[in-house]
C-alpha cells in the first residue's frame, strides 16, 4: 500500500509529507480555527446536521471512513455550497487554507486503487461467451436482467451486483449455450408433404394479390415485404433435401423474355423488413408461357426454414429511380393519370395532401375514380408544369418509394405483366443432411478440445476440453488439480449412466456459473499481467483477451509499458461501431438515452433521424481519436459528422452530394469554427438527450455540462424541494421562473453553477435546432449569463471559446470517465491528482486525444485493482 | 363415489393416481372452502397500432347506448362489459412509447400486470404468461410486459410451446428432472470454489462474492421447488393443436383464436393468475370475407382519414373483436370449481398504447374492461380536457383493488374510478 502512494502520488507531486500509517495526524491551527468557528454551529459531535460531524482535533487519515468525510468537506468547501446561505460564506484565505489542507492530507493518504470483484456486464458477458465457443450469434435471451448504471457506466464493480434473478438466469443460459453445443437426443425426423395453394401463401403490403386463386408478383424490390411471397404453414423442422414443386404461369407479357422466378431459403422467423441479399437462392426457374407450366426440383432446405418466391426480372422495382422512370413513361402516355395524381396530392391552390392515403390499392382505386371523372382538372397535366414537376420529386423520395410504389404495384396486377403461381409443394426430407447449426455444433466441439469427441475416449475428450477452455473461461492459468475437480464431476456423472454428451453438458453448465467466469478483480493488488490483459481488453473491446494479448501476458511483456502501448494501439477502436465506442460514448454523453426519447411529433423526427443523430456523434469521437486530434476538437472543431438531410433539417446546412439517393448516409463534412453547430456542444443527439423530447430544461442541459463537460457534478438537490415546472413553453419566460426558485437561500449555492451553463444553451430547441424566441410565450431566448468564474457569455459561442482557454476542465473530466469506465471505479482524490498530471503533461505534448488516452493506460490508476 | 372422493384431500387423491385426468372430472374435487373466493385473474388485450377510435367509442354515455362498429361483435355480451374513452397516461407519442398502455406514464416501466403478478402469481404454477401474435420483427422495446426493474417478459408466440408450457408432457418432464437434479449436485462445486477465493481478498470484496454466494443459494431453492412441483398432476386437457404453428404474421387471426383458446383453458385449470396477449401488425394483408384487404395493417392504420383505407381498418379489426367476442363466450360458459362462470371471477382488459396510430398519437386510449364482477353495460366518457380528469391508471387501481390488491398509486395516477365504475 505504502509502495503505491510512493510510486503514483508522492513521486509525482511536491510536497512530499511523512506517512502517519496509523495514528491520527492533529489539523493545523488555520484550518481548525475555520473549523471551529464556521462549521460547528450545525457540525458539531453534539449536532451533526446531515450526519457530519467535524469536531476533531485531529484526522485519522488511515481510515477510508474518515478521508471519505473529508473528501466530502473538501469538495463542499471548494464548490463554495458550505456554509450555505445566509449565512457568511467562507473568506478566500480561510477556504484555500483549509481546502489545502484537505487535499493534500487526502491526496497523500489515499491509495490507488481499489476495484471490487467486478462481474461481467451484461455486454461482457455476451461477448465472452460468443468468443469462447466461437459462438458469434448468440444473444442473450429476451428478459435478461439488466444491469445497474453506477457513476454513470453500466460497467462499474460497485452497481454490478449479484441478484438471485440474474444468478438464475446465469444458469438458465449456462444450460442453453450447453444445449447449443451438446444438445439432448432429437426425434428420426419425419417425412411430411405440405401442399400450399395461393390461398395460403403471405401477401404483404402491395407485393402480391390474389385473383381467382391465382397468386401474382409483380416488383422486384429487394425488400422482400415488397416483392415476395411464401407460404404461411410450411415450416421445415428437419434439415434435409427436400423435393419442391412449383406450378407458374406468365401474365400478359410484354416480351418473349422468360420470367425469372427465383425459389430462396428463408427462416420464418426473418424479419419481413429483411433485404433479399439476407437468403440463400435455391433455384432459379424460367417461366416461359402464358399456361401452367410445373417445375420440380430437390434443394437443401434446413430446420426453421420456408421457401421464398421472387420474380426477379419483374419491370417494377421499389427504387426511386425507378418509379421516377415508370411514372414519367405512364404520365406521357395518359395525361389524364398525371391529372389524377396532381389532383390527388395537392389542393387547388398547390399545397400538400398527405400520402398516406394514396398508398396501395385505395391510392389505385382513387385515382382511377378521378380519371373517370370528367371534370377532372387538367390544367396542370403537361410533363413540363411546375406542379408536375414537383409531383416527381415526391415520387423521388423515400416516402414516394413506399407509398406510391405499392400504388403503382396494383397497375401491374390489373393489367400485368405479372407472374403467377398457381402451386407450392414442399416434400420430405429426401434424406437429411446437416444444416447451419448442426456443422456450427460440430465445430464448436472439436474447438472446445482441439479434437473431435466421436475421435477419442471421453476421458480424453473431456480432459482436453477442460485444459485447452478452463485457462480461456477463467482469463488466466488454471492449475491441474482444479481440472482434476472437474474431471471428477464428469467421471462421476458418467459412472451413474449418463453419456459423454451429458458428463460434458453438465461440466459446461458448471464453469458458465462459476465466479471465475462471472467475475474479473478476483486478486487484491496491482494487476499481474493476466489481470491486466482483462482490463485492457473489456476497456477497449467490450471482450475478452485475444490470443496476441493472452500471449503477451504468458511471455510476462505485458507490464512493459512499450508492450502496454503497443497492445493499446493494437486494440484502440477505429470504427463507429465497435461495441467500446457505443458502450462509452453513449454512457458518457448520454447518447443511449435517444433510445427511449422519441422527439415530439411536431418535431417530424423518424427512427432513422434518431439514429442518424447517435452515429453522429459516435462517429465523430471515432473520428478524433483516429487522427489524434486535439482535446480542443471536442468542442470547437473544424469537421462534423452528418447526412445530407440531417443537416438541412438540423443545422442550417445546404449540402450539396452527388449520389441524391444517399440523403440519409452520415459523412464527413467540414465545418467552420466558432460556430453554433458542431462539437459536443452543437450535435443534435447531446441536445436531444439533455431535453425530454417536448420542451427544454436549462436546470438539465446545466447539470449536463457541469458533470459531463467540467466534471464537477453538483450534488443532488434536497428533496422537499418542488420540482420546477419544466414547461419553457408557458407564459412566463424560463428565465423569470427559475429566478423566483433561486432566491431561495437553500437552492442558490448550486443553481449558480448550474442555470449561467443552462441557459446559454436555451437557443437549442429539444431537438438541437437554433432558436431565438421561446415558444408559445414568443419571447426572446434570454440566453446571455455570466459564467461562475465571472466570464459573460452571450451565448453558446462564447461559452465554446470559454471552454477552448479553459480545456484542462474537460479533459480532466473526460480522463476521469474513461478512467471510471476502464477500472469499473470512481477515481479517488490521489488518482484524479494522478490523472490530472497526466492531462497536464499531454497537454505540453499538443493535447493529442488519441496520446491522452494512451497515456492514461499507462497510468498507476490503470494498472492497479 | 362423489361423497367419498369429496372427503379426500384433493392433491393426495390426484397424486395416488390419476396424472393424467380429464378435465371436467377435476371440478368435481373443488375444495368446498376453497381460499379465492373473489376475482382472481387478471387478462390484458393490446392492439400494437391501435383501436379505431371513432368506431370504438359509441356515441352515446351510460347504459342503453347504441353499438358502435367495432363493439358490434360484443353485442351479446353488453351487459358484461364497460367502455371507456378519454382515458391515457398522459404518456409520449410515437411507436416507440407503445408500452404505455400497462406501463403507464413512463413506457417501459413497472407494468401493471407484474404488479398484479409480483402479488398473486406466486399462487399459481406459471406466475404470468405473456403472449403475442402478428409479429414480424421483434418488439425490441416495444413489449406490453415489464418487471419491477423495467425489464420485458419474454413472450411466447407459438401455441405449441404455450401447451408444453401449461401442460408438460412426461418426456419433458423427465428432461427437466435430469438437468435440475444434476445442476443442483454441481452447485456445491462452485460454492467450494467461491468460498476458497473468499479467502484471498480484503472485507470490503467479501461481500462482493457473498452476494454471489447468496445468489447461489436462492438459486439452489428454487430448483428444490421446482423439483417438488415436478411430479404434481398436471392437467391433460382435451384440445388439439394445428398441424404447425400459425405465426407467419398474415395468420394473425388464426393465431388469436388458438392463443385465446390456450387462455381460455390457462385460467380454467388455474394455470395462471395473469395473462397479457399483443396483437402486432405490419405490412400483412389479411383476407376477410374472401377479399384481401386494400392495404397492409401498418398502411391502414396510416389511414389519413381516407374512407376506404378506414373502411377496411374497421374491417380488420371488427375481426379481433370477434375473436376477442368468442373468448368472452368461453369464460362466459367454463365453470370454475365453485360452478362459477370464469368470467366472473377474471378482469379482462382490453385497449392499446396508441390512440390514433394515423397520426401516432399515444392520446385518448380506447379502453374496455370485462369480467371481474363489475357493474357492467356503460360507456363511461372522460373529458380529458378538464384539470382533475382521471387517468387510465386511475382505472388500473381500481382493477387491481378489485383482484385484492390494497395499492393506491399506480405510475401517474393516485386515485381511482371506484365511485364511476365498482
Amino acid at each position: 500500500m505504502t509502495r503505491h502512494i510512493a510510486l503514483g502520488v508522492a513521486a509525482l507531486f511536491v510536497g512530499v509529507g511523512t506517512l502517519h500509517a496509523n495514528e491520527p495526524a492533529p489539523i493545523l491551527d488555520g484550518p481548525a480555527k475555520t473549523l471551529q468557528t464556521r462549521c460547528l454551529m450545525c457540525h458539531s459531535a453534539a449536532v451533526q446536521q446531515a450526519g457530519v460531524n467535524l469536531e476533531h482535533s485531529s484526522i485519522d487519515w488511515s481510515s477510508a471512513e474518515s478521508r471519505a468525510l473529508w473528501e466530502r468537506v473538501t469538495t463542499a468547501v471548494e464548490q463554495g455550497r458550505m456554509p450555505p446561505a445566509p449565512m457568511e460564506p467562507l473568506k478566500d484565505v480561510e477556504r484555500e487554507q483549509l481546502v489545502s489542507f484537505l487535499s493534500d492530507g487526502l491526496v497523500r493518504n489515499t491509495p490507488i486503487g481499489g476495484e471490487l470483484p467486478r462481474r461481467l456486464n451484461s455486454a461482457e458477458y455476451q461477448a465472452t461467451i460468443r468468443d469462447l465457443f466461437g459462438y458469434p450469434d448468440f444473444e442473450l435471451p429476451m428478459g435478461f436482467p439488466p444491469d445497474m448504471l453506477s457513476h454513470g457506466f453500466d460497467n462499474v464493480a460497485e452497481g454490478l451486483a449479484l441478484s438471485p434473478p440474474l444468478m438464475e438466469a446465469y444458469a438458465n443460459t449456462a444450460w442453453e449455450v450447453a444445449d447449443a453445443i451438446f444438445p439432448p437426443p432429437k426425434a428420426k425426423a419425419k417425412q411430411r408433404s405440405w401442399d400450399s395453394p395461393p390461398e395460403d401463401m403471405v401477401i404483404s403490403f402491395s407485393a402480391s394479390t390474389l385473383r381467382d386463386g391465382v397468386m401474382r408478383l409483380v416488383s422486384r424490390s429487394i425488400d422482400i415485404m415488397r416483392s415476395c411471397t411464401w407460404p404461411s404453414r410450411v415450416e421445415i423442422m428437419d434439415s434435409g433435401t427436400y423435393r419442391i414443386t412449383l406450378s407458374a404461369s406468365q401474365f400478359r407479357p410484354k416480351t418473349d423474355e422468360s420470367m425469372l422466378l427465383e425459389v430462396y431459403a428463408r427462416e420464418i422467423t426473418a424479419s419481413d423488413r429483411s433485404k433479399i441479399q439476407a437468403f440463400r437462392l435455391l433455384k432459379t426457374l424460367e417461366v416461359t408461357s402464358e399456361s401452367p407450366e410445373t417445375f420440380t426440383f430437390e434443394a437443401d432446405l434446413y430446420e426453421g426454414q420456408t421457401p421464398l418466391i421472387r420474380w426477379e426480372n419483374a419491370e417494377l422495382d421499389h427504387t426511386p429511380e425507378k418509379l421516377v422512370e415508370l411514372y414519367t413513361k405512364r404520365f406521357k402516355e395518359n395525361p389524364r393519370y398525371l391529372a389524377a395524381y396532381q389532383t390527388a396530392l395537392f389542393e387547388k391552390d398547390g399545397s400538400r395532401l398527405p400520402l398516406a392515403r394514396l398508398r396501395g390499392r385505395n391510392g389505385h382505386e382513387v385515382i382511377h375514380e378521378l380519371i373517370k371523372d370528367p371534370n377532372l382538372d387538367m390544367s396542370h397535366a403537361t410533363l413540363d408544369s411546375e406542379r408536375t414537376k414537383q409531383l416527381m420529386k415526391i415520387i423521388d423520395s423515400i416516402g414516394g418509394m413506399q407509398n406510391l410504389g405499392d400504388t403503382l404495384a396494383h397497375e401491374y396486377h390489373d393489367n400485368g405483366p405479372a407472374l403467377q403461381l398457381h402451386d407450392l409443394k414442399v416434400e420430405g426430407p429426401l434424406k437429411t443432411v446437416d444444416g447451419p447449426k448442426d456443422i456450427q455444433r460440430k465445430e464448436m466441439r472439436f474447438a472446445l478440445a482441439g479434437v473431435n469427441p466421436e475421435d477419442v475416449p471421453r476421458e480424453e475428450y473431456a480432459r482436453r476440453m477442460l485444459s485447452k477452455s478452463l485457462p480461456r473461461a477463467f482469463r488466466r492459468p488454471v492449475e491441474e488439480e482444479t481440472i482434476d475437480g472437474y474431471m471428477e464431476m464428469a467421471r462421476e456423472h458418467w459412472a451413474q449412466g449418463h453419456t459423454l454428451d451429458e458428463g460434458v453438458h453438465l461440466l459446461l453448465r458448471n464453469i458458465l456459473i462459476s465466479p471465475r467466469f462471472l467475475y474479473r478483480g478476483l486478486r487484491s493488488g496491482e494487476l499481474d499481467d493476466y489481470d491486466l490483459a482483462s482490463r485492457l481488453s473489456y476497456f477497449l473491446t467490450q471482450g475478452p483477451p485475444d490470443e496476441q494479448l493472452v500471449a503477451a501476458a504468458r511471455a510476462g511483456k505485458l507490464s512493459d509499458p512499450a508492450e502496454l502501448r503497443a497492445q493499446s494501439e493494437r486494440l484502440l477502436p477505429t470504427s463507429p461501431k465497435a461495441p467500446m465506442i457505443e458502450s462509452f460514448v453513449g454512457q458518457w454523453l448520454d447518447t443511449r438515452k435517444l433510445a427511449s426519447i422519441m422527439p415530439d411529433a411536431k418535431f417530424k423526427f423518424s427512427e432513422t433521424d434518431i439514429k442518424i443523430a447517435r452515429q453522429e456523434v459516435e462517429a465523430f469521437f471515432t473520428e478524433i481519436l483516429n487522427e489524434n486530434r486535439p482535446m480542443t476538437d471536442f468542442i470547437d472543431p473544424d469537421f462534423t459528422f452528418t447526412s445530407r438531410n440531417f443537416a438541412a433539417k438540423i443545422y442550417e446546412m445546404d449540402v450539396e452530394t452527388s449520389d441524391k439517393a444517399d440523403g440519409r448516409k452520415v459523412r464527413r463534412l467540414p465545418m467552420e469554427r466558432g460556430g453554433r453547430y458542431g462539437g459536443l456542444l452543437g450535435q443534435s443527439a447531446i441536445m436531444i438527450a439533455t431535453a425530454n423530447g417536448v420542451d427544454t430544461q436549462p436546470v438539465l442541459r446545466g447539470v449536463w455540462i457541469l458533470d459531463r463537460i467540467l466534471g464537477m457534478p453538483p450534488p443532488p438537490p434536497p428533496k422537499d424541494v418542488p420540482a420546477l415546472t419544466p414547461d419553457v413553453a408557458g407564459a412566463k419566460t424560463p428565465r423569470e421562473l427559475l429566478a423566483a426558485h433561486t432566491q431561495e437561500a437553500s437552492c442558490a449555492g448550486c443553481h449558480k453553477l448550474i442555470d449561467p451553463f443552462g441557459f446559454v444553451m436555451e437557443n437549442f430547441d429539444p431537438v438541437g435546432r437554433w432558436r431565438d424566441e421561446w415558444p408559445k410565450s414568443n419571447t426572446p431566448i434570454e440566453a446571455a449569463s455570466t459564467l461562475p468564474d465571472g466570464t459573460p457569455v452571450e451565448d453558446v459561442t462564447d461559452l465554446k471559446r470559454w471552454l477552448l482557454a479553459n480545456i484542462d476542465y474537460f479533459s480532466n473530466s473526460f480522463s476521469e470517465k474513461l478512467m471510471t469506465y476502464a477500472t469499473g471505479r470512481a477515481p479517488n482524490i490521489a488518482e484524479r491528482k494522478e490523472l490530472e498530471s497526466i492531462v497536464a503533461a499531454n497537454k505540453a505534448r499538443g493535447n493529442g486525444a488519441r496520446d491522452l488516452v494512451l497515456s492514461l493506460i499507462q497510468s498507476e490508476t490503470f494498472r492497479t485493482r | 363415489m362423489k361423497n367419498l372422493v369429496s372427503t379426500l384431500n384433493r392433491r393426495h387423491f390426484l397424486r395416488a393416481g390419476a396424472a393424467t385426468i380429464a378435465l371436467p372430472a377435476l371440478e368435481a374435487f373443488a375444495a368446498p372452502s376453497s381460499p379465492s373466493e373473489g376475482v382472481r385473474t387478471f387478462v390484458s388485450v393490446g392492439t400494437y397500432l391501435g383501436w379505431h377510435a371513432p368506431a370504438f367509442y359509441p356515441k352515446q354515455t351510460g347504459a342503453g347506448y347504441e353499438m358502435p362498429p367495432l363493439l358490434a361483435p360484443l353485442a351479446e355480451h353488453r351487459h358484461h362489459f364497460t367502455v371507456f374513452s378519454g382515458l391515457d397516461h398522459r404518456a409520449p407519442n410515437g411507436h416507440t412509447a407503445w408500452s404505455n398502455y400497462l406501463s403507464g406514464n413512463v413506457p417501459g416501466s413497472y407494468s401493471v400486470d407484474q404488479m398484479i403478478a409480483d402479488e398473486l402469481g406466486q399462487e399459481s404454477r406459471i406466475p404470468s404468461l405473456h403472449l403475442i401474435a402478428g409479429a414480424s420483427e421483434h418488439t425490441n422495446g416495444r413489449q406490453m410486459s415489464y418487471t419491477k426493474q423495467g425489464v420485458p417478459m419474454p413472450e411466447i408466440e407459438r401455441p405449441s410451446v404455450l401447451y408444453r408450457k401449461m401442460f408438460m408432457s412426461q418426456a419433458d418432464r423427465a428432461r427437466a428432472e435430469y438437468v435440475l437434479t444434476s445442476g443442483k449436485s454441481a452447485l456445491d462445486f462452485v460454492v467450494t470454489d467461491a468460498k476458497r477465493l473468499q479467502l484471498d481478498l480484503p472485507q470490503s470484496d467479501r461481500a462482493k462474492l457473498g452476494e454471489y454466494l447468496e445468489s447461489i443459494r436462492s438459486v439452489e431453492r428454487r430448483m428444490n421447488q421446482q423439483l417438488s412441483s415436478i411430479n404434481e398432476p398436471v392437467p391433460q386437457p382435451d384440445y388439439k393443436l394445428p398441424e404447425s404453428d400459425p405465426i407467419t404474421p398474415n395468420l394473425l387471426m388464426e393465431a388469436e383464436q388458438v392463443l385465446y383458446d390456450l387462455m381460455a383453458l390457462a385460467i380454467q385449470t388455474e394455470s395462471t393468475r395473469v395473462i397479457t396477449f399483443g396483437l402486432y401488425g405490419l405490412g400483412q394483408v389479411f383476407t376477410i370475407d374472401g377479399t384481401p384487404l386494400s392495404a397492409g395493417y401498418h398502411a391502414l392504420s396510416h389511414h389519413g382519414n381516407d374512407p376506404g383505407m378506414v373502411r377496411d381498418l374497421v374491417k380488420l379489426e371488427g375481426a379481433h373483436m370477434q375473436r376477442f367476442s368468442g373468448f368472452l363466450r368461453q369464460l362466459r360458459d367454463k365453470k370454475d370449481a365453485q360452478d362459477r362462470p370464469l368470467l366472473d371471477s377474471t378482469v379482462v382488459l382490453l385497449g392499446t398504447g396508441m390512440g390514433d396510430a394515423s397520426r401516432h398519437s399515444n392520446q385518448d386510449l380506447p379502453t374496455l374492461v370485462a369480467g371481474g364482477g363489475f357493474q357492467h353495460g356503460r360507456h363511461i366518457a372522460i373529458d380529458r380536457s378538464a384539470a382533475d380528469a382521471p387517468l387510465l391508471g386511475d382505472l388500473y387501481i381500481t382493477l387491481m383493488q378489485r383482484l385484492g390488491m390494497e395499492t393506491e398509486t399506480f405510475s401517474n395516477a393516485s386515485r381511482n374510478l371506484n365511485h364511476l365504475f365498482s
